[in-house]
């Protein structure tokens, strides 16, 4: 076997499960006496158990073993679900999700992991071990350690018997053959499983031989083969079997849960994420030289060669789409998984949250959808943490003891805006407003004519924390700074707003895809810088006398508003900052605030692909990431968010 | 010592070939019948020690005849010759208590063999 293979197939289909096993999970826990919900559960196990079976992992084959006896428990009885119960299911999906990391990462378990694998397996045989000893033993399938499954049925004076038959070539009526075979058996003893599964050979999918597993007080194997022997039969061997060897495993877990693997997935071909980003790096070459050989064509002038370049250029236009298409994924993906995130956090808080959340089929770019991941997670622990309120002080603000939390994801033009609301108590404006002035920042008197939004800015400074204690759940030296931090590194922003009392809303905007942008290009000196496109709202131009200045700031008066004003040459240090001018500026948005940034020359509209900036320079807040422009020179994206005003 | 072995079909073609075949190995045909109601009957008189019994026939079908022979005599043995496509109905007469099943065309080495693990 191809082991590396089998483990990455492994490692994403089981986390593919373990999702839909948290779906699956807090549903029952929300109607505990819905057993349809446990039969996906108990499916999703099983067959991570046969995974983990096949490749070795036996740690985990053997703990989903034991929560499918669990769940099985919980099947037959017919009643509702415990919290008990479904509390520990949560624990054994933790554990996994941990393991399956492990197994992705090369490392093998530690002695740690093991141990408390052990506590799991101990804690559910508690919970199973009173219904254990009455429970029929199955008719197997593949997976696990089915030796185990024999057990129960062996008596001190029973033998097992492994026995392989294979009938003659060109048999006909194969099924109801072995039929014939294993209604003889069952007069003989009983039948622990057999390879392939029974229904298989029921619906004749086997080919000459199969193998069956027989519990039996006859020890004599002639008299069990003369018992056996029909017509059709070419061979039969039998032998008695102590423990299932490594060999016969690996035959039926291989039978098993690859086969079936393989026949799910047909349909699809699954490509490596590295691929994937491979194969946009080509493409964002390709667009890079598209853009150039376009420019080149115009100025050659024959039309034969332009019109080759307009074909080429739309045929990398086309592919570049296919390449973007092939990257998205639906959002699901990563926002089922928030559902337990909220749970856990509520649960452990003792609040009472109820969580929703819209827009789980919107797609977009793997890579930005992994990235979103962690500062989302942070954003909801947060308002678990400190938006929702306990549920007595809920009932005496008047509110509903249930808290409430919604997430959505919403489409906006080449972007996504992704909000978290909350209906709890709001930022606490005065305690910012004191946190400013005791770290020294302002003075009381400065301090006093902050605007809300301004107050939120605050918040957003390296270690500005309103907690007073570092919780366990979001204290974790992670704040809004971090959140801020990785979303602008995605090329996003993040926004905030609250209301005392009432709640509060957090926006972030990332953009769709990856790597390729919209952008204006616009010169200042002999410099060519591109804009993301979807951040200017106008371009106009600016004459002297709309321009105030207002505590040493220069500002814009533009369509009865006051907008704060910039030169881009003052920006990137070639003139003083006070000689503003007049002239070309485009007028930007930042994050719900507007800018005016003049400039010497329009050059025209690029897609460009973002390259980030090497590490030395990241540090250097004016610009966002780097790109090749049509002569070929590179090029300098703006970050409009972190201009100094 | 040869065992005597009663052959019931409703072709007159399959009772001659199963007859020939069958004595070419130590069996003696002790009797025939052409349906199910005949096979039952001649049972009861000859006490055959082994049934060669086709499954499809007019006038009280092999299944039935099968579960009617069992009746009388739980240790009865009985082969049951089928055609192909007749899977669940041999699964039937297994369940009803047929030993074995031989499938046409027959070679001959096979029904022999048939019949003699049966009747051990």
């Amino acid at each position: 076997m191809d082991t590396a293979k089998y483990i990455n197939l492994f490692v994403s289909e089981t986390r593919e499960h373990l999702v839909s096993l948290n779906q699956a999970l807090l549903a029952l826990e929300k109607k505990p006496d819905e057993s349809s919900q446990l039969d996906e559960i108990f499916r999703s196990m099983h067959t991570i158990k046969g995974m983990a079976a096949s490749i070795g992992l036996d740690f985990i084959a053997d703990l989903t073993h034991k929560g499918e006896d669990l769940l099985d428990k919980m099947r037959r009885r017919q009643t509702a679900a415990a919290s008990e119960e479904i509390d520990l299911i949560f624990l054994v999906l933790d554990f996994l999700e941990e393991a399956v990391g492990l197994v992705a990462a090369g490392k093998q378990p530690d002695e740690s992991l093991n141990q408390r694998c052990r506590e799991l397996v101990g804690q559910i045989e508690g919970l199973t071990a009173v219904t254990q000893e009455t429970e029929p033993v199955k008719v197997s399938s593949n997976g696990g350690s089915d030796f185990k499954r024999i057990n129960p049925l062996k008596t001190d004076n029973s033998h097992v018997f492994k026995i392989r038959i294979l009938l003659e070539q060109d048999v006909s009526l194969k099924s109801a053959r072995a039929f014939l075979i294993l209604h003889t058996l069952e007069r003989i003893g009983r039948v622990a499983y057999t390879v392939p599964e029974r229904h298989d050979l029921e619906s004749e999918k086997f080919d000459r031989g199969f193998t069956i597993f027989l519990v039996t007080d006859q020890e004599d194997q002639e008299e069990l083969r003369n018992d056996i022997s029909c017509a059709d039969v070419e061979d039969i061997q039998i032998e008695e079997v102590r423990e299932e060897s490594a060999e016969e495993a690996l035959e039926r877990k291989t039978i098993g849960a690859f086969v079936q693997l393989a026949q799910e997935k047909a349909k699809d071909v699954k490509v490596s994420v590295a691929r994937l980003d491979s194969l946009m790096n080509l493409v964002g070459e390709l667009v890079v030289w598209r853009e150039r050989l376009k420019q080149l064509a115009v100025q050659n002038g024959d039309p034969a060669i332009q019109d080759g370049v307009d074909k080429i250029a739309q045929i990398a236009s086309d592919l570049q789409q296919e390449v973007l298409t092939a990257r998205l994924v639906p959002m699901s993906e990563v926002l089922d998984r928030f559902p337990r995130v909220v749970r856990d956090a509520a649960k452990g808080l003792g609040k009472e949250i109820d969580f929703t959340v819209e827009g789980r089929e919107l797609e977009m770019d793997r890579a930005i959808l992994q990235m979103l991941s962690e500062p989302v997670i942070h954003l909801l622990r947060n308002a678990v943490d400190h938006g929702i309120e306990l549920p007595h002080q809920r009932k005496q603000a008047g509110k509903s003891q249930v808290g409430s939390i919604t997430l959505t994801a919403q489409k906006q033009k080449d972007q996504v805006l992704i909000k978290v609301v909350d209906d709890g108590k709001g930022f606490d404006l005065e305690r910012i407003r004191r946190k400013v002035i005791d770290n020294g920042y302002l003075t009381a008197g400065r301090a006093a004519e902050l605007t809300d939004q301004q107050l939120y800015e605050y918040l957003l400074l390296p270690g500005f924390s309103t907690a007073d204690k570092v919780s366990e759940l979001s204290g974790r030296g992670v704040g809004l700074d971090v959140v801020k931090r990785r979303i602008e590194e995605m090329g996003g922003s993040f926004a905030m707003e609250s209301r005392p009392g009432q709640g509060s809303v957090f926006s972030i905007t990332v953009p769709l895809s990856l790597a390729i942008i919209r952008t204006l290009l616009i010169s200042a000196g002999d410099q060519t810088y591109a804009v993301p496109i979807t951040q200017v709202k106008e371009i106009t131009n600016i004459k002297q006398k709309a321009l105030k200045t207002l505590h040493g700031k220069r500002l814009l008066q533009f369509r009865n508003r006051v907008i704060p004003v910039v030169r881009l040459a003052s920006v990137i240090g070639l003139s003083p900052e006070t000689d503003i001018g007049e002239g070309p500026a485009l007028i930007v948005d930042r994050q719900g605030s507007e800018l005016a940034l003049l400039f010497d020359t329009m050059i025209g509209q690029q897609e460009i692909v973002v390259k980030p900036l090497s590490r030395f320079v990241k540090g250097i807040k004016t610009f966002s990431g780097a790109t090749i422009g049509r002569e070929g020179h590179p090029m300098l994206i703006l970050d409009l968010n972190n201009i100094a005003i | 010592m040869s065992r005597r072995v009663l052959v019931v079909d409703d072709a007159i073609f399959m009772r001659t070939m199963i007859s020939d075949i069958l004595k070419k190995g130590e069996f003696e045909v002790c009797g025939e019948g052409a349906t199910g109601a005949e096979a039952v009957d001649q049972y009861q008189k000859l006490k055959p020690d082994l049934v060669i019994m086709d499954i499809i026939m007019p006038d009280m079908g092999g299944i039935e005849a099968v579960k009617a022979i069992m009746q009388l005599d739980p240790n009865a043995r009985i082969l049951m010759c089928s055609a192909m496509g007749q899977q669940a109905l041999v699964v039937e007469a297994i369940q009803a208590g047929a030993r074995d099943f031989v499938v046409k065309p027959f070679q001959p080495s096979r029904v022999l063999e048939a019949a003699q693990r049966a009747l051990k």
